[in-house]
């Protein structure tokens, strides 16, 4: 029956009438995260940006693959509004025709976010006029 | 018979709470030993942040073996060798059934093996350890009675990480953030902290047997709801960071998502004194 001891320390907690610092500290945290949380979604929705998706492009690296060409890309959403099945459209073209055209579609570009992807070319796109623009979006 | 004997189990005791510990292992984790998402995180997942994970995990076991476990533990060593056997058990089972489903395959590298094996290991664990509380024989209510602030802190930690986990590979997590308003934000918040509070004053003191007459309605308030949700995101935010579903997001997109994901974490918080 030695185990009877241990019932006696339970009690303790419903005699507490202070709880210690530290859990006086620690529920004063949560208080000031909660409210900083809250307090930067309230910021969000009276001064932050919600203009439309602003989808700008930027080619990372070309790259030989031997059989084919890989251009990365990095793909960022400069408005305030999340843009979904972004069609991101790479072309090769010389002395204004085009000679190769191939495209990609990224899931999510959040606002104020980027994303990377790749597109394969046939022909080096070193050799050619390389443009990636993007081609449209919805509204998730 | 010696009343210290089921502290000392036998191997044939040692095996039967193993196969249990496998069983709850496989009851919590085979949701996502079913879903495709947690294979393609343990192929894409960084390496470093599955390592940091499963540095976590461990002191989670050796802690959730201190308020159930599949024994009566009384020190801190029992702990630590439950905590490890139930992380094997995890391991394991998690093992044995990706492979039954072929999602492991002798063609693939020892790295993605590992990763997707690893990444189970989390929800599997933990099942393997709760299970002697849910599937064992003895109400051990004296340990369970025991936790003070601190336990129910740990706790609150343990269930929001283990939802949190549930939820966080799947695709419609950002597809909500994504779609809702900042008023919707902050509703989402008010109402996390709502059913939060709910839960907690209804629960909370139901496994300890003593009335809260001394605890009063503010101190329930800030220090088990506020903290709980306090908890839940911090620990949202650490899983969603693990999964790398914080790249290239700007930080207001950071904080919606983790709000979306800080709602279920909020539920696994307040409802996880029902399970361990």
């Amino acid at each position: 029956m030695a185990g009877k001891h241990h019932h006696v320390e339970h009690h303790k907690y419903a005699a507490d009438r202070q709880p210690p610092l530290w859990e006086r500290i620690v529920a004063g945290l949560s208080v000031l995260m909660v409210a900083c949380l809250l307090g930067y979604l309230f910021y969000q929705v009276i001064a932050g940006d919600h203009s439309p998706p602003d989808i700008v492009v930027e080619i990372v690296e070309i790259r030989d693959n031997g059989d084919d060409w890989l251009v990365t890309f990095e793909a960022q959403n400069l408005g305030g509004e999340t843009a979904s099945g972004v069609v991101i459209t790479g072309e090769l073209s010389r002395w204004g025709i085009i000679t190769e055209s191939t495209d990609i579609t990224l899931d999510f570009i959040p606002a104020k976010s980027s994303r990377r992807g790749g597109l394969f070319f046939q022909h080096d796109p070193r050799k050619a006029d390389l443009a990636l623009a993007p081609s449209g979006y919805v509204l998730p | 018979m010696p009343e210290d004997a089921p502290l000392q189990p036998d191997n044939n005791q040692f095996w039967i709470g193993y196969a249990r510990a496998m069983a709850g292992a496989l009851i919590f984790a085979f949701p996502l030993l079913m879903t495709m998402e947690m294979w393609w995180l343990g192929m894409y997942l960084e390496r470093h942040r599955l390592a940091l994970f499963i540095v976590v995990l461990l002191p989670i076991l050796i802690g959730l073996s201190r308020y159930s476990g599949f024994r009566e533990t009384t020190n801190w060593y029992d702990d630590v060798v439950d905590g490890l056997v139930a992380f094997s058990a995890g391991v394991l089972t998690s093992a044995i059934f990706l492979a039954l489903f072929a999602v492991l395959d002798p063609g693939m590298s020892w790295n993605e093996i590992i990763g997707k094996i690893a990444v189970l290991a989390f929800p599997a664990s933990i099942g393997a350890i709760v299970a002697g509380k849910q599937l064992g024989e003895t109400e051990n209510d004296d340990q369970k009675r025991r936790a003070r602030y601190g336990g129910e802190l740990f706790i609150m930690v343990t269930g929001a990480l283990f939802i949190a986990f549930n939820v966080a590979p799947t695709e419609e997590i950002i597809l909500i953030a994504y779609k809702m308003s900042g008023w919707h934000a902050i509703a989402l918040v008010l109402t996390s902290l709502l059913i939060m509070h709910a839960c907690v004053y209804a629960l909370n003191f139901r496994g300890r047997h003593v009335r809260p007459e001394n605890v009063t309605v503010w101190r329930l308030a800030l220090h088990f709801t506020v903290a709980g949700y306090a908890i839940a995101v911090l620990v949202s935010a650490y899983v969603l960071w693990t999964f790398g579903r914080f790249d290239g997001l700007a930080l207001e997109r950071v904080v919606m998502v983790n709000t979306v994901l800080a709602f279920p974490a909020a539920f696994g918080a307040a409802l996880a004194r029902l399970v361990v």
